[in-house]
């Protein structure tokens, strides 16, 4: 009993495996190279194209843009200047691309260095139209990131690796030139060897930190990494900083910096306290107010809420970013408010815990109140300023008087002394003393006491004022202390004054009443040399205060004071209440937002231009290098460790690169196409043929279709994956696997259409079975001959015993 | 006289899904013999014949032929056994871009014969059904007559021990019938083959058989001369064939005889319909061939 396997297989006898193995390896063959060379011809096409764009791989060094009105002048001014400026050179016009000219330029070798290189503008600045150029040298490598500061140190370096031709900088990129001998992916390996073994430390300060030296600040900082870390030469931190560049971007974003200063100043500052254990971050969002509704709840429209911008210790800094601080009630110099509790903000807009107590620091509430204060103060040392002047100019008066009042004094002095002598002689003597005399000094003298002291109590009456006033205003004026000095010093001499008053009083009524002296000559003359005494006494007192430098002082005051009570306190006021008017009438949330915004756009950029920039050996432990930078240049900067340099995938590269994978879809696409054909014309028919001689086996009825499918799924996955490999093919996002499956699932459909692409006229086949034909020769004498002229109809011709042309009568039916 | 038998088919049975094709056919056919196989539409004959060379495969049974039972054979020695069994089609089913030698050849070439001599064994055998004439004509240019002779050529050329025909005349216009079965009445007087020949010609069947079966629902009913089995028949079948033929004028309705000296004398346009006067056959069309009658 013959099993389904060998009647199954049995089609496959007498040849025609071999003549299956030999279309599939024909097939294959030839799709491969139709493949490969629509591939090959896309690829002429476009490469052609884009090296004229661009230049071929490394044919030229760069390409000189030139804009294209100029083209012409350029064009013979390159040709007069290129032999004198670079003998040896070679120039090519290339295409116009959008108002530009290129010219590819290529170096001979021994003007490929570093300074021709770098200096390529300059040296073509004076042709006219030269609007830059693109360098091209090629093979290289293009290292992008490396810190301005840290360029020469790596150009040298670079160039002394082996295979380097020359590095020179290009704009921001370092180029790294390849030698034409040596391959480029070692050199690129060393290359990244190289900048692997540091790392760029970047040192930033914190937002409104200046430092006076950033060069000395860098070297100190590498300095204690060298102290801490450094070994020996080579294996050491250096400085690279560089004052930043002054461009427009870098502008723009100190202005945004200072702005969100402002903003940030002009806000209210919510300042949390932090309750213990609480640990708020940059960016948490907190709410807060006097009468916050309980945790779990939702929060309402009007609450205040806060985002926290800095942490400094136990205190949160934030601003607003919903609601207002409200205006408080009272003024405060400081601007400073309770704000009440805390919370967090949670998902959904809900209270959450309490974080802390809050107060409203704010400069433009403190702003206010101090413009208002200042007003009044203003208000307040003009009218001291006037009271000093009206107590100087009694002093002043004072002054006048108490000079009046020594020189009476002096005279007193002397007739009393005079009568005091008379009165020691011989007793008639006393008729000598000519007592109306005395009793008209002493009044006289009096008189003039009197004055004084009642400038004196005008002076103290004008001084009382003065100190109310100076009270009021706060800090007061130097100049109403002077005058309280001056007032100091004159006023001891009242006591002494009143109480030689009396004496004299009393003195001037005893002789003028009783007028004899005689009578009483004993009492009188004793009583005389009292108050001549007292009166020495006095004077001596008062001839301690120097009056001439009194006044000197005094008129000195008053012109200062004068100065003062000049001063337009009502224009003065007007411009003060103007800037106060004027100040912008911002929300604390529009504040909050603004500052979000900027601080989105710099991206927390802190102060652009105010950093470090600190080359360190990629041995450095990065941990310990930022503690130790924060040792060294406070602990409130922050630090960021990034790579030397990377290198950067050159475009051109790319775009051949991009080249290439056109190359190999073209040709995945064309083994698809030309396999899927081959199946179509081939197979089908194979497929076809196979059926209709299982159909007459006794075989089991899932090997038919069974069958047919398995060789249409091998077939198609075996021919695409073999042109795949051959042609080099490949398509976008496939793999090999994929490949596979795809030229299977062509089979497969081949096979479920076989009998609709290849019809089989089963009489004829029956007539050859009949006539005792070998499978394989009923299929090369009847199928294939009659059926789609394809590769297997082709290949046959040489089989067949009675061959016919080509295409002559096939597929001809009766 | 006792032969020993060409074929000897035993328990045959065909299914195709439902439908019994054949159930349980026995049958000797000694050398020699002509043996035609008669009955109604859907009985099974075709699948009878194409089953006796494998163009069918039967699901139970045992063919033997010349000593060997086919069931039992390898490709290559099922192929050389077919060489050895000419099968002409109720289609002629030439291959169409050959031309008549061509097609008569590829068989010939394929049994190992060089090409030239298979060429030229070609040219004799469409001698034979007079058609040498249009050797090089491709089948779409032929008539259905001479196709289907080109067809017993490719048969006879192969010199089979055995022939076997599938309703040979079915397809063709009833004008074009007597060509083909004079060809085949000559060959059957030849004698050197053994036939099995399924028709629905009576007059073939009367003139030329030396047996007739009748089969109804894959099985044979009847089995024996044609005089024995349009005379005497035992099964309801043989009995309606008894009528027909009765009704029939000019045909005996005495046994069927071998050749030339069987049942002949009813004329030539004996059959299941009326048909006009036979032209000569093959010495008409190929201008002086071997003469086909005696
Ligand atoms: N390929 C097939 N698939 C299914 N049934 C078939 C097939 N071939 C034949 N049959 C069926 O088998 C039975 C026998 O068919 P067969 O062709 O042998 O009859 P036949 O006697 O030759 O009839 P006819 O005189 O019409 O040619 C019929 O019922 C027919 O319908
Ligand atoms: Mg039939």
């Amino acid at each position: 009993m013959r099993t389904w396997l060998t009647e199954g297989l049995a089609p496959l006898q007498d040849g025609f495996l071999r003549d299956l193995g030999r279309l599939l390896l024909v097939t294959v063959a030839l799709l491969s190279f139709l493949s490969a060379a629509a591939a090959w011809a896309v690829n002429a096409y476009f490469g052609r194209t884009v090296s004229g764009l661009i230049g071929g791989v490394g044919e030229y060094d760069f390409m000189l843009h030139v804009r294209a009105d100029a083209k012409a002048r350029a064009e013979r001014q390159l040709a007069a200047y290129l032999p004198k400026a670079f003998p040896g050179a070679r120039l090519k016009p290339g295409l116009t691309v959008a108002g530009q000219t290129n010219f590819f330029l290529a170096l001979p070798p021994d003007l490929r260095t570093r300074s021709v290189m770098e200096n390529i503008d300059s040296a073509f600045s004076s042709i006219p139209g030269y609007s830059g150029h693109t360098t091209l040298v090629e093979p290289s490598i293009v290292i992008h990131g490396v810190a301005s500061g840290a360029v020469r140190f790596f150009l040298e370096r670079f160039e002394r690796l082996p295979g380097v031709a020359v590095a020179f900088a290009d704009g921001r990129d370092l180029v790294v030139a390849v030698e034409r001998n040596h391959k480029p992916e070692e050199v690129e390996r060393s290359v990244k060897a190289l900048l692997g073994q540091y790392r760029l430390v970047e040192v930033r300060f914190p937002m409104g930190y200046r430092v006076p030296d950033l060069r000395q600040a860098g070297e100190q900082v590498a300095e204690a990494l060298n102290r801490k870390f450094g070994g020996e030469a080579g294996n050491k931190a250096q400085d690279v900083t560089r004052s930043s560049r002054a461009d427009d971007s870098q502008s723009f974003l100190a202005s945004l910096t200072e702005m969100r200063r402002f903003l940030l100043s002009y806000a209210s500052d919510i300042v949390v306290k932090m309750d213990p254990g609480v640990n708020l971050q940059r960016g948490d969002e907190v709410v807060v107010g006097q009468r916050i509704p309980p945790p779990g709840s939702k929060l309402g429209p009007g609450s205040l809420r806060v985002m926290i911008t800095g942490v400094e210790g136990r205190l949160a800094h934030g601003v607003a970013v919903q609601g207002d601080t409200a205006p408080p009630g009272q003024s405060s110099a400081e601007g400073v408010f309770p704000a009440g509790r805390a919370f967090r903000v949670k998902p959904g807009d809900k209270v959450g815990a309490p974080v802390g107590t809050a107060t409203i620091h704010n400069q433009r509430y403190a702003l206010m109140a101090t413009v208002d204060e200042s007003l009044r103060l203003l208000n307040q040392l003009q009218l001291l300023a006037k009271h000093a002047d009206r107590t100087a100019a009694r002093v002043q008066l004072t002054l006048d008087s108490y000079q009046e009042t020594l020189d009476r004094l002096a005279k007193a002095q002397s007739t009393l002394e005079a009568a005091h002598r008379g009165l020691s002689g011989p007793l008639d003597g006393l008729g000598k003393v000519r007592t109306d005399e005395i009793v008209l000094v002493l009044n006289r003298t009096v008189a003039g006491i009197d004055d004084l002291l009642g400038k004196m109590s005008g002076v103290a009456e004008a001084k009382a004022a003065m100190d109310l006033a100076a009270e009021a205003a706060g800090p007061g004026l130097p100049q109403t202390d002077l005058l309280s000095q001056i007032i100091g010093k004159i006023n001891p001499v009242t006591a002494l004054l009143l109480k030689w008053r009396a004496q004299a009083q009393s003195l001037a009524l005893q002789v003028g009443n009783f007028g004899l002296l005689a009578q009483n000559a004993g009492g009188v003359k004793d009583f005389l040399g009292d108050l001549s005494k007292a009166t020495g006494s006095t004077l001596t007192a008062m001839q301690a205060i120097d009056v001439p430098k009194l006044k000197a002082d005094l008129e000195e005051i008053s012109r200062r004071l004068e100065g003062i009570a000049q001063i337009d306190v009502d224009s003065v006021g007007r411009q003060m209440r103007y800037v106060r008017d004027s100040l912008p009438d911002l929300k604390d949330e529009e504040l909050g937002r603004s500052v979000r915004l900027i601080d989105r756009y710099i991206g927390g950029e802190v102060i652009p231009g105010e950093r470090l920039q600190i080359l360190v050996p990629a041995g450095f432990p990065a941990k310990q290098v930022s503690a130790e930078v924060r040792a060294a240049a406070g602990e409130k900067v922050s630090t960021a460790v990034s790579p030397a340099g990377s290198l950067k995938p050159d475009l051109r590269g790319l775009l051949f690169q991009v080249l290439g994978k056109v190359r190999t879809t073209v040709a995945g696409l064309m083994a698809v196409a030309l396999v899927a054909a081959v199946l179509m014309l081939d197979h089908a028919l194979i497929i076809s043929a196979l059926r209709t001689g299982w159909k007459s086996r006794r075989l089991p009825r899932w090997w038919t279709a069974g069958a047919a499918a398995v060789y249409g799924a091998g077939i198609g996955a075996t021919l695409l994956s073999a042109v795949f490999a051959l042609s080099g093919a490949g398509l976008p996002f496939i793999g090999w696997p994929a490949v596979a499956a795809l030229g299977a699932a062509l089979g497969l459909l081949t096979a479920a259409l076989a009998g609709r692409l290849a019809p089989i006229d089963v009489g004829e086949l029956e007539a050859g079975q009949a006539m005792g034909l070998s499978y394989a020769r009923m299929l090369r004498e009847i199928v294939i001959p009659e059926g789609r002229p394809g590769l297997l109809f082709l290949l046959n011709r040489r089989e067949m015993i009675f061959p016919q042309p080509a295409w002559g009568q096939a597929g001809a039916k009766r | 006289m006792k032969r020993e038998p060409v074929l000897d088919v035993r328990g045959l049975r065909k299914r195709y899904g439902e439908i019994v094709a054949l159930d349980g056919v026995d049958l000797v056919v000694p050398a020699g013999q002509t043996l035609v196989v008669m009955g109604p539409s859907g009985c099974g004959k075709s699948t009878l014949v194409r089953c006796l060379n494998r163009l069918l495969e039967p699901d139970a049974g045992e063919i033997w032929f010349e000593g060997r039972n086919l069931l039992s054979l390898t490709p290559p020695e099922l192929a050389a056994a077919r060489r050895r069994i000419g099968f002409v089609f109720q289609h002629s089913n030439l291959v169409a871009r050959l031309s008549a030698r061509q097609n008569i050849a590829l068989g010939l070439i394929a049994a190992g014969r060089p090409v030239e001599e298979a060429l030229e064994a070609a040219e004799t055998a469409l001698d034979r059904v007079g058609l040498a004439a249009k050797a090089d004509r491709r089948p779409s240019q032929l008539s259905g007559g001479e196709q289907q002779r080109v067809g017993i050529a490719r048969a006879l050329a192969l010199s089979p021990a055995l022939m076997l025909w599938d309703e040979p005349t079915a397809a063709l216009d009833p004008l074009l019938v007597r060509e083909v079965l004079d060809v085949m009445e000559e060959l059957v007087r030849d004698g050197e083959r053994t036939m099995v020949v399924v028709t629905h010609e009576l007059s073939f069947a009367l003139r030329a058989a030396d047996r007739v079966i009748l089969m109804d629902s894959g099985q044979i009913v009847e089995d024996g001369s044609p005089a024995k089995v349009f005379t005497a028949p035992t099964s309801l079948l043989g009995e309606r064939y008894r009528r027909l033929l009765e009704s029939l004028p000019g045909l005996p309705a005495e046994g069927g005889g071998r050749k030339g000296k069987g049942i002949r004398a009813a004329g030539a346009n004996a059959g299941t319909v009326p048909r006009p006067a036979p032209r000569p056959p093959m010495a008409q069309k190929s201008g002086g061939g071997r003469p086909v009658r005696a």
